[in-house]
């Protein structure tokens, strides 16, 4: 279980203000008074705009850096004093660092990691043939890792990360520059490991899609502060945007006057409604006012929600 | 077995250097080039007096000083420890050494092996070279001068050892410390790598006997010339281990206090 209270972290931003000696220093805060709970086997999205704080909670929950208040545990460690016991329950993936050896192949690494974890040898075997089967390994198995591609590099970082059976998997926009069908395979295979070995996932991520896809649970960070802890679902409910209505009407149109962003386009009528503003009634009205003869309705994209929250958070 | 897992970290750290195999070209041309020069004007300046001693050293006694130098100098120097420690900082590398269940200064000696073993090869490539060139060299006076040579040897890598791990430490407080570094290079080069410190005037002597680098350099080279009697020898032995103490001391106590300060760059 991981849990963490009134954490809090400041960097020191040097100003360039004073002129060229005297620099002035500022204190910012990156974290400010976060608390949440993570129950083994969730799996949590952790979003939050650049700079929010988000690698900042994760490199205080690996042992990283030290807080300047509140406290971080994890299976009851502090990750930061008992950070070697810690990191042996723990995998890491940076989606913007390797931690392979860049210029070996894939299988140098593992095999250091298995002293440096000190895995004993029938373990390693199984555990590696596993990893090699789920992620796809083979085709790139004798490679320099310099020569990989982001996906399979990705592929080879995650069986780094898991060779050792980690209880924890923290997972640092894994996805980034990845294309649409390698994110999709990540996704995938994060789920996978999710289920089959029931290891608790926090995935910080900038991809939207990636925590709508496979997160039952969402927290968002802005301005080091946590805005939000909840479902994604409710996640929509508490931030009501638009969505949009297009009907397909068979003769002249009979439209309420307090229908928002009426659009026409020949026997085509769009409109926005937001369902959360009582204007169910007003979609039930259209319909049975008017022979239509097709409807579809476009959920807000999930983007749309979380700036309404990150403006909103601004705003408080 | 962890301690394997230190001489794998070496063992990569070693292959991946090798991929950069290039470097090996600049490093034997600056190596002979200095070799030359110094033996060359050693060479000049012997033949001027008709090779009788200089200052009690013989021509032979300078020339084996100057290529065994080339073996301790490379042997014992520990400089890629506070410079591999800056570069993980700065490209915020340092992160993925923390995440391991290990010692990440362990992490930085045996990666700093690694390098060292990189250019210890050509090293001794260019050492059998010259010696064959220049028509062999002093060999120790006993078996027992020899064994006690290798002793010092070891020793003073701990004392380089402890010396850049206070440098790497600085690391935590100012990012950048290659300026640093830079500074103390000049004190390096009276650890008698560059001169033999019997040729110095003796109030610069009474500062480099001061220092902890001669101890590290001169000390051991000192030994293999036979300069000094068993009792030196083990007070010898006695100045460098309290130089190991009272840096790893030092270093512990800065690395101890630095690494509360780390920050993570790059994200």
């Amino acid at each position: 279980m991981i849990e963490v209270e009134n954490l809090c972290k400041d960097y020191l931003v040097k100003g360039s203000k004073d002129g060229l000696f005297s620099r002035g220093k500022q204190k910012k805060r990156a974290v400010s008074n976060i608390n949440f709970t993570i129950h083994p086997g969730e799996l949590v999205g952790y979003i939050g705009p650049n700079g929010a704080g988000k690698s900042t909670t994760i490199k205080m929950l690996t042992g990283i850096l030290l807080p300047d208040g509140g406290s971080v545990r994890i299976d009851g460690l502090d990750p930061f004093r008992q950070r070697k016991q810690n990191c042996r329950n723990m995998g890491v993936l940076f989606g913007q660092r390797s931690q392979l050896w860049w210029h070996l192949r894939l299988d140098d690494t593992y095999r250091l990691l298995k002293h440096l974890y000190e895995i004993p040898d029938e373990q390693y075997k199984a555990r590696l043939s596993v990893l090699r089967e789920i992620l796809e390994l083979d085709e790139f198995w004798t490679q320099p890792v310099r020569q990989l591609s982001l996906g399979q590099r990705m592929r080879g970082e995650l069986a780094a990360a898991l060779l050792h059976s980690p209880s924890y998997l923290y997972l640092d926009e894994p996805t980034v520059g990845m294309d649409v069908l390698v994110k999709e395979r990540i996704r995938e295979l994060l789920g996978e490991i999710n289920r089959r070995d029931g290891v608790t996932i926090l995935l910080t991520t900038h991809d939207l899609e990636d925590v709508e896809r496979l997160c039952s649970r969402v927290m968002v960070i802005n301005h080091g502060n946590l805005l939000y802890d909840g479902t994604m679902a409710e996640l929509r409910h508490r931030c009501p945007a638009d969505s949009s209505v297009t009907i397909d009407i068979d003769g002249e149109p009979i439209l309420p006057d307090s229908l928002r962003s009426v659009k026409r386009e020949g026997s085509r009528v769009s409109f926005h409604f937001s369902r959360h503003m009582g204007e169910g009634e007003l979609l039930a009205k259209v319909i049975s006012q008017n022979h239509v003869r097709d409807i579809s309705i476009t959920e807000p994209p999930i983007e749309e929600v979380v700036r309404d929250l990150y403006e909103g958070g601004e705003n408080a | 077995m962890k301690l394997y897992a230190y001489f794998l970290m070496a063992y990569f750290s070693l292959k991946e250097s090798l991929t950069y195999w290039k470097d090996y070209i600049s490093f034997i041309i600056f190596s002979v080039l200095g070799l030359v020069l110094q033996i060359s004007a050693w060479y000049a300046l012997y033949s001027s007096v008709d090779f009788a001693p200089v200052m009690g050293r013989s021509y032979e006694t300078m020339i084996t000083y100057y290529l065994i130098m080339q073996i301790v100098r490379n042997f014992t120097s520990a400089d890629g420890i506070a410079g591999t420690l800056e570069q993980r900082m700065s490209t915020g590398e340092i992160a993925t050494d923390m995440l391991r269940p290990a010692a990440p200064r362990g992490i930085l000696i045996a990666r700093a092996w690694g390098e060292k073993l990189y250019y210890f090869i050509p090293s001794i490539l260019i050492f059998v070279g010259s010696v064959l060139v220049v028509g062999g060299i002093q060999l120790p006076a006993s078996p027992g001068v020899f064994a006690a040579f290798c002793v010092s040897l070891c020793l003073g890598y701990l004392i380089n050892l402890m010396f850049d791990l206070v440098m790497a430490t600085f690391a935590f407080w100012f990012i950048e410390v290659n300026t640093l570094r830079w500074f103390v290079t000049f004190f390096v080069a009276l650890s008698g790598t560059a001169v033999p410190l019997w040729l110095l005037p003796s109030w610069l002597q009474a500062i480099c006997r001061a220092l902890p680098f001669q101890a590290a350099a001169y000390v051991p080279m000192q030994i293999y010339l036979g300069s000094t009697n068993p009792a030196e020898i083990l007070r010898a032995f006695g100045t460098q281990i309290f130089w190991i103490i009272g840096l790893f001391l030092v270093q512990e106590w800065l690395w101890r206090r630095g690494k509360r300060r780390i920050v993570v760059l790059g994200g």
